[in-house]
């Protein structure tokens, strides 16, 4: 299922490496094309998955302009999912670079050249996990696990930079798995795990592992929290992030680059 | 061929939060790159969906010679190029910062320079690969635009080359300019047959082996003094309509070698006598062509390399070679807003090209971009046998001029003027303060020169004398012309001497009075003059000696002057490179405009002058006052095809 909904968001514009929160706070309008930006992130993950199986975890972008490379950082629970880091999907035509560690996968994607930026609605990255064999809640119980994209740093073919944290994130719930002869639970089931499933983590926003401060003034993407409910996929809209960056560059964090050779 | 970058601690992804970068992160690299639709080898790096390691027998991994600073200062292998090799160093290495062991390895492509390698330098290092998948426009395209988009199989040689043989066709002899006294360009004297099956070689070439020249399938219109065998070489004259060949020129040889596709042979003054650009070549007796100037079309496009200098402004091909015994690169690239090079002498054989002066004969390349002219001039370089004063280029040649091609070149320059070479047209001396201006402000120092007012019997007054030494056109035409007569031409053309032209009645016939002249020049008027003592030859030697001396003396990198004034030249300007044997390269810098009451919308080029061989420092100077500039326009009658 697919399911984009914007909400509060804690984004931030940072120089990269140095950790520097910028406050989006009186900017004034960029000029269109010269920062990366992206409307709406949306992470697409089957509603539910069973022990022992495949499923695809696709990240999409919106209404993206000037993208000339990007830097996606999942997070997941790698006691329950292994991903597939051999298979992933980035857009053709760049030069990718994929990263995996227990638990995080760093998806890296660069235009070659002078080429310019991607735009519209694309796909950032593609991969499958494969559900742990034997996962369960325990006798019979099912277990909700999160996908995060914990950031995306996206840079524009003019070298301007953009930091969306928590740009989205997705939960999966893996059955509950039979298991013949196995007597009924009685009392309380055993702690399986990092994650309780006595604690239904229908609330992507608080299963979201990384924790981020509202930046001062960052205004929210949409107009509504996240619901609750089953939702499984939710985005971030950046579109008003533009400005963030735009302050970076005010701040003097400006790209040093040499004129291009060639007069395009 | 690529030295080891170690990979550095601390390999989490900078912009994961310090909660995950704290981990112990001991990563699976897959990497990938995807190229459009045709393999793209960069030096021994096959980038492409599909492509197997090399296997022992294949072709050795093509290398381009693209060594403008731009494209090598980021390069982590050793191979002077940024290829994917160098992006997966910089991938391998996201998140390392100042603080690690070893970043004196990578502080070169922490592009942004906030100390830390993110995914913003990887897109730094990424953006100086020869590639782009964007769309590609032929109008004022570069070789690097083509070779990007070639590289991205967003385009073809093929397609190419058939888009210029269409703008050729569309526009070429079409009346475009329907103002008062226009007139069609008439640049080209003849298309090849051959140049799509060249394009297709040259795409085969990408495709199997990658880029392996910078010229790879970019079409070229040669001056039809030019001799190639696949098109007949007319030097602009109906009496040698026939003379096709059996060899390509020593430069054509050079361009072909290159991969270049050889498109089409432009016209010219006729036996490049002079400034006009008027050539009788496959028309009646007595019929004659005017070139015209695609920005002011009544006007001349300038001589007597016109017709390249008219093509290449207007888009008809990729880049031009014309020749210049006393101006005729430089007058139709100030007419045509061109970059023109004028080589030292010695510097690219002469050898089947139609002579006027081989005392002062040279070939060079015309183009929109020094970086263009800079890429042409390294495939035509080189010592020939049949051109024995190339010998004098030994050791002098640099790998590839475009090493040159830094915009901040000029940073510590110094260029010297002579006022007197000036002039007072409005439009020159009004670009001419514009130009100082900004040589100061790229850091250049513009220095005015007084020359010597005498110097040696040979030169009584010093450089007034050297500039006043006139054309060895008149004295040496019949001699040098009977010698590539008895070489190069044709069994079957019947005109082989300058009576036979005279007898044939096929030429410009308004210069009857020109060729009976040269015709009676004898062997001995021709020693006297261009023998080893004679009168120019002395000039010549020590006009170079007098001119290098004030360069030497005022410590100068080059002498800069106007080319021409708009539609016009400026006194005897032309003459300092011919009567010193001294490269020089014209660059535009702007053009007229109705309050300078000259002619609006004529170029005016300035030209650096140098030492022997020192085209290298000359095209840095240029690309440095170009990428400042950007002052060429591109001619607005000549818009890209539907």
């Amino acid at each position: 299922m697919s399911v984009s909904l914007p909400r509060p968001a804690t984004l931030r514009a940072s120089v990269w490496g140095l950790g520097l929160a910028v406050a989006a706070t009186a900017l004034a309008a960029s000029p269109a094309a010269a920062v990366p930006d992206v409307d709406t992130f949306t992470l697409d993950v089957p509603a539910a998955a069973s022990a022992g199986d495949e499923f695809d975890v696709t990240l999409t972008a919106s209404a993206v302009s000037d993208l000339y490379a990007y830097e996606v950082v999942l997070a997941y629970d790698a006691d329950l999912l292994t991903p597939d880091l051999d298979g992933v999907t980035l857009p053709e035509g760049g030069f990718d670079d994929v990263t995996g560690d227990e638990g995080v996968v760093v998806l890296t994607h660069t235009r070659l050249g002078s080429s310019p930026g991607l735009e519209g609605d694309l796909t950032l990255a593609a991969l499958s996990f494969t559900v742990t064999d034997g996962v369960t809640g325990g006798s019979g119980t099912s277990i909700d696990t999160t996908v995060d994209v914990v950031s995306v740093g996206l840079v524009g073919a003019d070298g301007e930079t953009l930091l969306v944290e928590d740009a989205a994130a997705a939960t999966i719930t893996i059955a509950a798995v039979e298991q013949p002869g196995e007597p009924e639970p009685t009392t309380d089931p055993v702690d399986p795990g990092p994650t309780d499933p006595s604690e239904p983590t229908d609330d992507t926003t608080s299963a979201a592992p990384v924790s981020s401060e509202p930046s001062p003034g960052a205004s929210s993407g949409g107009d509504a929290d996240g619901t609750g409910g089953s939702l499984a996929s939710t985005g971030a809209a950046v579109g008003t992030f533009v400005a963030i960056a735009l302050l970076a560059v005010v701040s003097g964090i400006v790209l040093v680059r040499r004129r291009a050779v060639m007069s395009r | 061929m690529s030295r080891t970058v170690p990979v550095l601690g601390g390999t989490a992804p900078a912009a994961v939060p310090s909660t995950l970068k704290d981990r112990s992160v001991t990563p699976h690299h897959r990497r990938a790159v995807t190229a459009g639709a045709v393999v793209v080898t960069l030096s021994g790096l096959v980038l492409g969906v599909a492509t197997a390691a090399p296997a022992a027998s294949a072709p050795e991994p093509a290398t381009a010679t693209l060594l403008a600073p731009y494209y090598t200062e980021l390069d982590l292998t050793g191979d002077r190029q940024v290829t994917a090799d160098d992006l997966a160093v910089v991938a391998e290495n996201l998140g390392a910062t100042d603080a690690d062991p070893g970043w004196d390895e990578l502080a070169a492509v922490d592009v942004d320079g906030d100390g830390a390698l993110t995914v913003a330098d990887l897109a730094g290092v990424s953006q100086r690969m020869v590639y782009d998948d964007g769309p590609f426009e032929l109008v004022e395209a570069d070789v690097v635009a083509m070779q990007s988009a070639m590289n991205a199989g967003v385009t073809t040689s093929v397609e190419i080359t058939q888009a210029y043989l269409d703008r050729i066709a569309a526009y070429d002899t079409t009346l475009v300019d329907t103002a008062d006294g226009g007139r069609p360009l008439h640049s080209i004297i003849t298309t090849s047959d051959v140049a799509l099956d060249a394009a297709a070689e040259a795409d085969a070439i990408r495709e199997s082996v990658g880029m392996t020249s910078m010229l790879l399938g970019v079409p070229i219109a040669l001056k039809d003094n030019y001799n190639t065998h696949d098109m007949p070489t007319t030097a602009g004259c109906g009496c040698w309509d026939d003379n096709q060949t059996s060899t390509d020129a020593t430069m054509v040889e050079g361009l072909r070698s290159d991969g270049a596709v050889i498109l089409a042979k432009a016209t010219l003054d006729e036996f490049a006598f002079g400034f006009a650009s008027e050539y009788s070549a496959y028309q009646p007796a007595g019929q004659t062509t005017l070139v015209a100037s695609p920005y002011v079309t009544s006007r001349t496009a300038g001589g007597s390399s016109g017709g390249t200098g008219a093509a290449i402004a207007a888009n008809l091909a990729g880049i031009g070679f014309g020749t210049d015994t006393g101006g005729s690169i430089r007058v139709p690239s100030s007419y045509n807003q061109l970059v023109g090079v004028r080589p030292t002498i010695g510097l690219a054989s002469r050898d089947g090209i139609v002579p006027l002066a081989l005392s002062q004969d040279t070939g060079g390349p015309m183009a929109r971009s020094v970086t263009d002219a800079a890429v042409a001039l390294d495939a035509v370089v080189g010592i020939d046998a049949a051109d024995p004063v190339t010998a004098r280029q030994e050791g002098k040649v640099p790998e590839s001029y475009t090493a040159s091609l830094d915009a901040d070149a000029l940073d510590g320059a110094r260029i010297g003027y002579v006022p007197s070479m000036l002039g007072n047209n409005t439009t020159t001396r009004r670009l001419w303060a514009e130009t100082v201006t900004t040589l100061e402000s790229l850091g250049a120092t513009v220095v005015e020169v007084t020359p010597p007012t005498s110097s040696s019997p040979v030169l009584p007054n010093g450089f007034t004398s050297v500039l006043g030494e006139g054309s060895g056109s008149t004295n040496e035409f019949r001699h040098d012309l009977d010698e590539y007569v008895a070489t190069h031409l044709a069994p079957g053309v019947e005109a082989r001497t300058l009576d036979d032209v005279l007898d044939s009645g096929r030429f410009v016939t308004s210069r009857r009075s020109t060729y009976v002249g040269r015709a009676a020049v004898t062997e001995a008027t021709y020693e006297a003059w261009a023998g080893p003592e004679g009168t120019h030859t002395k000039v010549l030697a020590e006009g170079k000696v007098l001119v290098t001396a004030m360069l030497d003396d005022a410590d100068l990198d080059a002498l800069v002057y106007p080319s021409g004034n708009p539609y016009g030249t400026q006194g005897t300007n032309l003459r300092l490179g011919p009567n010193t044997g001294l490269p020089s390269v014209s660059v535009p810098v702007g053009q007229a405009v109705a309050a300078d009451g000259t002619v609006t919308g004529g170029g005016v080029n300035l030209e650096l002058l140098g030492r022997d061989f020192s085209e290298g420092t000359l095209l840095g100077l240029g690309f440095a006052l170009e990428q400042a500039t950007e002052a060429r326009t591109s001619p607005a009658l000549y818009p890209a095809l539907d």
